[in-house]
């Protein structure tokens, strides 16, 4: 059995394990169960939601927005950090200018993006982006900073032209950092997306559960926050195993 | 007198003010000729290297090459670190065979060049090997391969065997001067081995002071390029002792100055 395979069947016996005892402590102590569903219920559910196709509807409407939302962000976040990393100019302004809007949480835009963007689908998008962009900045441009001096004297001798350091020096010498913040971003992503989707929208997993919320529905707030976990997780799980493959060179925790 | 075409004025150098590195140190190097610098570490020879190199400029005095103030990196005068030399990003080979390819090689002859510089230096099984799962030994000998294959004019090499086994260490010794006999290019090369300063160099610098300069500057008395075996010739030898002599007298200088 390879060593993946062996964690994920780990996982998966304590992910069960987990469940058995909760059906059990209900089954024992009797709670109220639309307070405190038991799994058997949530499961229930779950499954009503999946063959009436609704969960499908729901969990594509969130995946499109924070696929959509990190892959602008992480790319914004590259680009800019690249910038401001090897160019005074560059962290001067920009630098500057995200080192302000950076500490502001990306959940208190809520109330702006709807008031400038509505309940539509930019508005989602833009919030996974600010989420998404400024920490795979900074990790970009923590990461070009702190390539030694040491490794740059050679290309200095060459005068290699800008593209080809920023592909050959500058990108792979940060490219340690920058996975970091691209891992970081992965549930960061979601985070944002939760926040803007509980405000208001069609469709989606958060906007589900809120509804589910309204109308007193625990077993389907539950279910659908075991969906998020399970997809918050696989986006990971794919992160790291695409990083390490593109950056063989360095080590992706888990 | 050979033409001088290294040449070092008075220079002075520092990092932080108050703590002069070096001061007035003066020392000219022939077209050709393979210097080696000794002395005390941390006593400013690595700095020396950067001045030459262009990443660092004299507070004082003035450094020139072939007539002309030093003033930037070039691809004329090649670095070899003592740490760091290789990119930790890069497999051995291209870490070879980009150097090549921002010279202006195609990516094809930049590829041959790389794989015959590594099997030069005992490294051809290790071709696609990224440098963090190599021996400090075999990084050493990557960066090695990297700026050879650059044949740059003036070579200026940091320690750069100093990780390498006695015999690993002989053999590219061997490739270095090799390479030599086919450039004869400048080099300045810092080391720690009296015994490969005698093989390779034509001359020992001394450097030793704080702030450093030159203490002695001796010809090496072998014939070039020399056989191991007149490196332990009584003439080899009694350079040995007066370079030794000079090393340890500024080793009780220092004693001298820690009790005081």
């Amino acid at each position: 059995m390879t060593p993946l395979a062996k964690t994920l069947l780990l996982r998966l016996a304590v992910a069960l394990a987990t469940v058995f005892v909760w059906q059990a402590s209900w089954r024992l102590i009797q709670w109220n169960e639309r307070l405190f569903p038991p799994p058997s219920k949530v499961f229930a559910t779950l499954a009503g939601d999946i063959t009436s196709g609704a969960l499908f509807v729901d969990v594509w409407a969130s995946l499109k927005r924070v696929a959509i939302g990190y892959a602008a962000g992480a790319s914004l976040g590259i680009l800019f950090g690249v910038f401001t990393g090897t160019q005074k100019w560059a962290d001067a302004v920009f630098g500057s200018l995200f080192q302000l809007v950076r500490p502001i949480p990306p959940i208190a835009l809520v109330p702006l993006v709807i008031v400038w963007f509505g309940i539509g689908e930019t508005g989602k998008v833009l919030l996974v982006i600010v989420g998404v962009m400024f920490p795979v900045w900074l990790n970009t441009h923590l990461g070009v900073s702190a390539i030694s001096t040491t490794h740059l004297y050679l290309v200095q001798s060459l005068r290699a032209g800008y593209w080809s350091q920023l592909w050959n020096i500058w990108l792979p010498g940060a490219a340690g950092s920058i996975a970091a913040g691209l891992r970081v971003s992965v549930a960061l992503g979601f985070y944002c997306l939760i926040a803007a989707e509980m405000t208001g929208a069609l469709h989606g997993l958060a906007y589900r559960i809120e509804l589910a919320h309204l109308a007193f529905r625990v077993d389907r707030m539950l279910g659908h926050m075991i969906v998020l976990g399970v997809l918050s997780f696989f986006a990971d799980t794919l992160t790291r195993l695409t990083l390490s493959k593109l950056l063989p060179w360095t080590v992706q925790p888990e | 007198m050979t033409e001088s075409k290294l040449i070092l004025k008075q220079v002075s150098a520092h990092y932080e003010l108050e703590k002069p590195v070096l001061s007035g140190v003066f020392l000219e190097v022939a077209d050709g000729e393979v210097v080696a610098l000794l002395g005390p570490s941390g006593c400013g020879k690595s700095t020396l290297l950067l001045l030459v190199g262009g990443f660092l400029f004299p507070a004082s005095g003035t450094v020139e090459y072939q007539g002309k103030r030093i003033t930037e990196p070039d691809n004329q005068r090649i670095l070899l670190t003592q740490t760091d030399s290789t990119w930790p990003w890069k497999t051995a080979l291209e870490n070879v065979a980009y150097p090549l390819r921002c010279q202006g090689l195609s990516r094809l002859d930049a590829k041959t060049a790389a794989i015959r510089w590594l099997n030069s230096v005992g490294l051809a099984d290790a071709l696609s090997v990224f440098p963090g799962a190599l021996s400090g030994g075999m990084r050493q000998r990557v960066g090695v391969a990297k700026v050879f294959a650059l044949r740059p004019k003036l070579l200026l090499l940091d320690e750069p065997f100093g990780a390498l086994d006695e015999f690993t260490r002989h053999a590219v010794n061997q490739v270095f001067l090799n390479l030599w006999r086919e450039n004869r290019m400048t080099v300045v090369m810092v080391t720690h081995s009296l015994n490969e300063a005698l093989f390779l160099a034509d001359r020992m610098v001394v450097l030793a002071g704080k702030p450093a300069r030159v203490v002695g500057d001796f010809r090496v008395p072998l014939p070039r390029p020399a056989k191991i075996e007149e490196t332990f010739s009584p003439e080899a030898d009694a350079l040995r002792i007066m370079v030794l002599g000079l090393l340890g007298g500024s080793v009780h200088e220092r004693e001298k100055l820690n009790a005081s």
